[in-house]
């Protein structure tokens, strides 16, 4: 069958070929790995790049957007700012609103979020006895935004069995495609 | 048609590829030339080349590798600098590899030598190089020859056919065919060099 003709051309594979599909691979997932990284670096920020997960935040943002973060030392959270923060405990991160502040001297501030489309402020949201968050919870503040995007990521959370087969034939293809 | 020399059946299976990708056709017709110069002119393969590609990838990964296990156990914001030190370093070497591609390797896909047993003719060196454009179907086939005896010259030869010359209509590489070309090519080679001296 024609489909199978790469098995031949497995075999035609000598060591050093087939060291070097290997390698191609790495290096492949190591490019991802290290734009992700670089991006980490540049915007300061431990997850540049999120997805917006409810209809919290519309008409601004919708389920399924794509968000660029930064988090910057130099530029202080203002009322108003989207921040994308994570609640102590909890591993997802929500995108909401800053409604108050509180600073003292310049390097203690704690501040209220709420998202556009609630009806109350966060505390509900907080861990018990929390009355603000604070800066260290922070992962940054939302600078872009591409719509739609996000919505392969929600499809591959909610499947994950897609998501494995997708990478296995994705990585199965790039092992056995010869390109020299 | 099938041929009866008696060894492991993979190797004298006549190679059949998809004759539409220009890929397939270049890496069948190299694995063949490659495959000749081994076996029936009993030249022995020189590795650096490869050798050299392999290490600057290897390298690249490692970084990579080092830069992910460094952040797992260094949570971001200490691991900056690291990251900054790893990122940059990645990226340097891809540019290494890329130009290691083009200008050192530029479609070399064999070098050999040939070791007389007899000890009495110096070693000669062939390297060969290939080219076939995306879409055209000219295999241009270069060779390059240095017997022993000067290093200085290299003779070089090559071939630029149709690929229409070597695969028949199901895709089935003519070996015959290939290296009757190939062994013309090799002799020829030979033969200018020696006129050279």
């Amino acid at each position: 069958m024609e489909i199978f003709s790469f098995v031949d051309d497995i075999k035609r594979m000598d060591k050093r070929q087939a060291i070097y599909q290997v390698l191609n691979f790495g290096m492949i997932i190591s490019t991802a790995l290290m734009i992700w990284k670089g991006l980490m670096v540049v915007t300061g920020s431990e997850s540049p790049i999120v997805v917006v997960l409810s209809g919290s935040m519309e008409p601004a943002f919708h389920r399924g957007d794509l968000l660029l973060l930064t988090n910057y030392e130099q530029e202080p959270i203002r009322a108003g700012d989207i921040v994308v923060f994570r609640i102590e405990g909890r591993d997802i991160p929500i995108v909401h609103r800053v409604l108050k502040i509180h600073e003292k001297d310049e390097s203690y501030v704690k501040f209220l979020t709420k998202g556009d489309n609630n009806q109350v402020d966060d505390r509900g949201l907080y861990s018990p006895g929390q009355l603000w968050l604070e800066k260290k919870d922070v992962i940054g503040r939302a600078r872009g935004f591409l719509p739609y995007i996000g919505m392969v990521t929600i499809l591959m959370n909610d499947y994950p069995q897609l998501k494995y087969f997708i990478l296995a034939v994705l990585g199965f293809f790039v092992l056995v495609h010869r390109e020299n | 048609m099938s041929n009866i020399v008696p060894t492991d059946d993979t190797s004298e299976k006549p190679i059949k590829i998809n004759k539409w990708e220009t890929n397939a056709l270049k890496n069948a017709l190299d694995d063949a030339c490659k495959k000749y110069f081994k076996e029936t002119l009993n030249f022995t393969e020189d590795y650096k080349l490869m050798d050299g590609r392999l290490y600057i990838s290897l390298i690249a990964c490692l970084f990579s590798v080092f830069a992910l296990i460094y952040d797992w156990f260094n949570p971001f914001p200490k691991s900056r600098s690291t990251l900054i030190i790893c990122v940059i370093a990645y990226f340097i070497l891809m540019g290494i590899l890329t130009a290691y591609m083009q200008f050192i390797e530029r479609g070399r896909f064999y070098t050999g030598k040939l070791v007389d047993k007899t000890g009495i003719d110096p070693i000669s060196r062939c390297t060969i190089s290939s080219k076939l454009k995306k879409y055209d179907d000219k295999y241009d086939l270069t060779l390059e020859y240095n017997d022993g005896t000067n290093k200085a010259t290299n003779s070089l030869q090559n071939i630029s056919k149709s690929v229409g010359n070597y695969f028949d209509e199901n895709g089935v590489l003519c070996y015959d065919r290939f290296t009757s070309d190939v062994k013309k090519m090799y002799l020829q080679a030979r033969m200018s060099e020696r006129k050279v001296k």
